[in-house]
């Protein structure tokens, strides 16, 4: 238990208390609190300072309690779990948050695979052994595709296409 | 300042997070993430980047508990990362009020009660937003989190006096610019 060591006060002392912390002596200086309480309740301007501080304090009051929000203890639980890899590395790097750093550690991961791994396809290309396997199948079901296909569109076997 | 291991409950966990004890920061994270949270959301007025900052702050508490030193309270401490963490995003954020976010106290009242408390709340809302952000965070470290004088103190790295006069002004200007909601507000406690 600390121990509290009390100190005189004065009128000016107890107004500048009430102007800091407002009107509930609750909120003063442990070692302050007592000797403040008794000068305040012999002191009708301090009393009405006192007054005038707690409707503020109410007003202030009127602001709502932030929700607690389970999910964001359950993220910040998993802190240990995710820290200390390439994720945590480059949030450092950026100076970002998890989201912002998921991001970036995509774009990196992503230009540092494309960088040791020419060979990696591009989204909406096609590489070359992929084309000629591709040709490969085609020639082998030409017929069929092409009926089919031609079927499709509207076309008659008998069509030129 | 004194070496608080003695009286700071969680004093005894640092350096167990500092050698990579999880449990020990998990206990951390159920003691005060959520005034942490409320904190920053009061700082900013926004809800999804305030729950940023309480992950920046933990992120901070993982990484570098060996840092901590037992000259102030580890709730002090990470008020500290927070608002650095808050004073980050508030030079990139215009704060704003998701009314998802204003959840009434008290749901007995009537409509127009609730409105009126919406209204008064918005009002509170917007005048500590124009408050100098260091006002700010001492009157939300010490009205709405409860800090004594000296662990705000310690948590903004001032002095107690300069503290007291951050308050003093903070909440002159509040009173200026809510002296319409405390004349409201005086007609129902009369």
């Amino acid at each position: 238990m600390t121990e509290i060591t009390r100190v005189p006060i004065t009128s000016s002392r107890v107004m500048a208390l009430i102007d800091a912390y407002g009107g509930d002596p609750t909120r003063w200086p442990p070692q302050e609190r007592e000797a403040a309480v008794a000068l305040l309740s012999g002191d009708s301007e301090l009393a009405r300072a006192a007054d005038e501080a707690r409707l503020l304090d109410l007003t202030l009051d009127a602001l709502p309690m932030p929700r607690p929000n389970p999910a964001l203890r359950v993220t910040l639980k998993d802190i240990p779990e995710r820290s200390g890899g390439l994720f945590d590395l480059i949030a450092g790097w950026f100076g970002v948050g998890r989201p912002a750093a998921g991001l970036a550690a995509a774009a990196v991961l992503g230009v540092l695979l494309g960088a040791t791994n020419p060979n990696l396809p591009l989204p909406g290309f096609e590489t070359e052994a992929t084309v000629v396997a591709d040709l490969s199948t085609s020639t082998a079901d030409t017929d069929t595709y092409s009926l089919a296909a031609a079927s499709a569109v509207g076309f008659t076997t008998q069509d030129t296409f | 300042m004194t070496d608080r291991t003695q009286e700071d409950p969680d004093a005894a966990l640092m350096p167990r997070i500092a050698d990579g004890d999880a449990a020990a920061f998990r206990l951390l994270v159920d003691r005060h993430a959520d005034r942490l949270l409320g904190f920053a959301q009061r700082m900013l007025g926004d809800r999804a980047t305030a729950e940023d900052v309480v992950q920046d702050t933990y992120l901070s508490l993982w990484r570098k508990a060996g840092d901590w030193t037992p000259q102030a309270r580890v709730s002090t401490w990470l008020y500290r990362v927070a608002r650095n963490a808050a004073l980050d995003r508030l030079r990139r954020l215009k704060p704003t009020v998701d009314p998802e976010d204003v959840i009434l106290i008290d749901s007995g009242p009537a409509p127009d009660r609730r409105l009126d408390d919406a209204a008064t709340a918005n009002s509170v809302r917007a005048a500590l937003d124009a408050l100098p952000e260091r006002q700010r965070a001492a009157i939300v470290m010490v009205h709405y989190e409860g800090l004594s004088g000296a662990d705000a103190s310690a948590a903004l790295d001032i002095s107690v006096e300069a503290l007291e006069s951050l308050l003093a002004r903070g909440r002159r200007s509040l009173r200026q610019a809510l002296a319409d909601q405390r004349v409201e507000l005086l007609g129902e406690v009369r």
